[in-house]
């Protein structure tokens, strides 16, 4: 069975920002609301490096773990989506999630948290495939229709990849082979420094 | 001393208030509980997988 991830090649992320723009075009995401965000490491200095970050779809979600009402569910394909009709917006799943994907809509003048709102891999909610109500909840299915996240498909310099983990790992080997190297952006050098 | 059939009766009574009469979903932990997802079953996986392999072969791969 095919299981669902996104990775970002560190090494190729330009910062453009056009998966962040592709995603709220794409599910008309309200205004305060980013299920995608671009972070820079270094910024302006040598050794820069920008990442795109959403929902990784993990496969034991801390957020699942920590809802209180439950509203998380994991397709067979490993996407992890939420119903929010069962939401109830209490923002534990906020401080579970490593990545900071989940948001939640500044509704009121107060900052009233509202329904819980992340990337669901393009793969809409527990709502009829394609209906309105999907749309407005969710945003757009484009896994239903055979088509993988938006943001992955649009990424100009193919920084971002989406689809079957065996797939994506594939194709980062082969890169990493190609480079000749791997990239030092993450590990041990990155976090302690050369001599250690 | 309330008579016994009257404490039975309140008891019954209670239980059946509680029972909010009808479609109860009951809390269990760890449990989602929401609305069902067609898109989400294996059948549904395994009938886009071929297209989404496909197009990520196609799409995500260097050329």
């Amino acid at each position: 069975m095919a299981r669902m991830k996104f990775l970002c090649d560190a090494e190729r992320c330009i910062e453009c920002q056009a998966c962040v723009t592709a995603c709220k075009n794409e599910h008309e995401v309200p205004w305060g609301v980013n299920r995608r965000r671009v972070i820079v490491m270094n910024d302006g200095r040598p050794g820069e490096k920008s990442v795109s970050v959403a929902c990784m779809h993990c496969t034991d979600a801390p957020c699942a773990a920590v809802c209180p009402v439950d509203c998380f569910y994991t397709t067979a394909d490993g996407i992890v989506l939420h119903d929010k009709d069962l939401c109830i917006g209490c923002g534990y799943c906020f401080y579970a999630c490593p990545f900071g994907a989940p948001q939640f809509p500044q509704q009121t003048a107060f900052g009233v948290r509202g329904k819980m709102d992340k990337c669901t891999f393009c793969a809409g909610g527990p709502e009829t495939a394609g209906s309105r109500a999907e749309l407005i909840k969710y945003g757009t299915n484009r896994v239903a229709e055979g088509k993988l996240p938006l943001c992955a498909e649009m990424c100009a310099t193919k920084a971002l990849l989406a689809g079957d983990g065996d797939i994506v790992a594939d194709i980062y080997r082969k890169r990493v082979m190609t480079r000749g190297g791997r990239p030092q952006t993450w590990g041990w050098q990155a976090a302690y420094g050369e001599d250690a | 001393m309330p008579n016994k059939s009257v404490l039975a009766l309140c008891g019954a009574g209670c239980l059946f208030l509680l029972s909010a009469c009808g479609d109860v979903t009951m809390y269990e932990p760890g449990v989602y509980k929401g609305k069902h997802d067609e898109t989400a079953t294996e059948e549904a996986v395994q009938q886009r997988s071929g297209d989404l392999r496909e197009r990520a072969q196609s799409g995500m791969t260097d050329r």
